[in-house]
């Protein structure tokens, strides 16, 4: 389980994450709804550790990156925004080296990669370099490089970004399939992503947590029974009051 | 796992061809330099001295050119966020880095080999003083190799990374401590006159080339590894607590 208490993040005179109140657990996947500059990359740097918070309290089952980074971090697979990989190696090389570094046993390394490797269709392009991929598969590249240790917690940073529709359908099934056991969190800021994955939703904006919910839920913050008129007030309504 | 890091450092520099290069240049400018500089085919190369003189100004300009991507690019490629949220300990990140690096300059050393070889065909060589040269120019290229790391780490632009590794190396290489510490020692009670000699990398070396290597000759340059290693682990260290 994910918990997050009173999680605040200054960048110099900055604040962009106030007081943020969070937990998740596996079986969920949820959407990370915000417009640009919310905080949502931030939050996201901080649960995976890439970045420690200015105050607040992060732990995931009941350890916190201070004394149980590495313990953690095998528990997280992240994939930050734009996907960077090593342009230099294949598909498949990377993976391997990802299998190495999470000190995978052989026979473990061998059935998830397969799992990997069909659930994001990425065989045609197993033995090809990163850097001649398209965005969509290097987008699947990445991903399937998260999900090969198993991670119970998944976070990703606009994993959808760039895809065609029919890969977008298929990423999504995936992750779908995946948060049956284990977390997934996404962040995106296509409200298309939240009605389609139809999970939790979460909205970020200016840094304060403004709704969690389903995404039924958060409709009924419009007058008109849409998500953008709802993330419209809910964005607006926040924005309102800090005035 | 410090495994696949050192083999995907090491790989790194032959997948996008910089190794080949470098080695050429290496080459290049050490046969130069052995030849038209130290009259290599003229004076009496028993112990390659013609060759291994002029090694530390060399590397001081070429090592840098191996280091200087290893965490700058890193950083402007987005791939230190994947590699620091990997389960990894910061020191077996600084030192499969380190250890890839230094590998490669390695690699370069042995180059001289053949050279070495038809010089013992053609000449009576002092084979010992020869292997006593390639363990002062290992351990030299140590040096500089950690130097460039923690600069490296230390700059996001790899071109600045080099600029600075090669004036910081030449301060080390070329620095005479006589003339700095002197004024200081000679004022003290009991002054320790071994001191500017002993802690002078250039003598350091030279006791190599002379073939009088003492077991705290091989302390200094270790240690001097150690302490750069270290500068760069706690600059590691920074980075994770900066963002």
């Amino acid at each position: 389980m994910i918990e997050v208490k009173d999680l605040v993040k200054n960048f110099g005179n900055l604040r962009v994450l106030k007081s943020i109140n969070f937990s998740a657990q596996e079986g969920e996947l949820i959407t990370l709804l915000g417009p640009n500059g919310a905080g949502k990359t931030t939050l996201m740097r901080i649960l995976c550790g890439y970045m420690p918070p200015d105050a607040g309290i992060v732990q995931i089952d009941e350890m916190n990156f201070v004394s149980q980074r590495n313990q953690i971090l095998r528990r997280i697979g992240y994939m930050p925004e734009n996907t960077p990989l090593y342009s230099e190696m294949t598909v498949a090389e990377y993976l391997l080296f990802v299998g190495k570094v999470f000190a995978m046993p052989q026979k473990i390394f061998e059935k998830s990669f397969m799992e990997v490797v069909d659930g994001l269709e990425l065989l045609s392009v197993l033995n090809q370099k990163i850097q001649t991929l398209s965005k969509g598969y290097r987008r699947r590249a990445g991903i399937a490089s998260v999900m090969l240790h198993q991670p119970k917690y998944v976070i990703l940073d606009e994993p959808t970004e760039g895809l065609d529709p029919n890969q977008k359908i298929a990423v999504r099934r995936f992750l779908k399939n995946y948060a049956c056991q284990n977390m997934v969190l996404i962040s995106t800021h296509l409200l298309e992503e939240a009605e389609a994955l139809d999970g939790r939703v979460s909205v970020l904006s200016e840094g304060v947590l403004c709704y969690d919910g389903n995404v039924e839920g958060m409709r009924s913050f419009s007058a008109d029974g849409t998500l953008s008129d709802a993330f419209f007030k809910l964005t607006h309504l926040q924005n309102t009051e800090k005035e | 796992m410090w495994l696949a890091l050192y083999k995907k450092e090491l790989g790194g520099f032959f997948y996008n061809r910089s190794a080949y290069f470098i080695l050429t240049i290496y080459l290049f400018l050490s046969l130069l330099t052995a030849v038209f500089l130290g009259y290599y085919f003229v004076v009496d190369n028993s112990s390659m001295r013609s060759y291994f003189a002029f090694q530390p100004h060399i590397l001081l300009m070429i090592i840098p050119a191996i280091t200087m991507k290893l965490w700058a690019e890193e950083n402007k490629n987005g791939t230190l966020e994947i590699l620091l949220t990997f389960p990894i300990d910061d020191w077996t990140l600084v030192s499969a880095k380190f250890a890839a690096a230094w590998s490669l300059s390695g690699l370069m050393l042995l180059m001289s080999v053949p050279l070495a070889v038809s010089t013992a065909v053609v000449i009576d060589t002092d084979n010992l003083n020869i292997v006593s040269d390639y363990c002062g120019a290992f351990l030299a290229a140590g040096v500089l190799t950690a130097l460039g790391c923690w600069v490296s780490c230390l700059n996001n632009i790899p071109a600045a990374a080099y600029l600075i590794s090669v004036l910081l190396g030449w301060g080390i290489v070329a620095l005479n401590l006589n003339s700095i510490l002197a004024p200081i020692i000679y004022k003290m009670p009991n002054p320790p006159l071994f001191l500017p000699d002993a802690l002078n990398f250039s003598e350091r070396y030279m006791s190599f080339l002379n073939g009088f290597v003492t077991p705290d000759t091989f302390f200094y340059f270790i240690s001097f590894i150690s302490l750069l290693l270290f500068f760069n682990y706690l600059a590691v260290k920074a980075k994770r607590s900066e963002k």
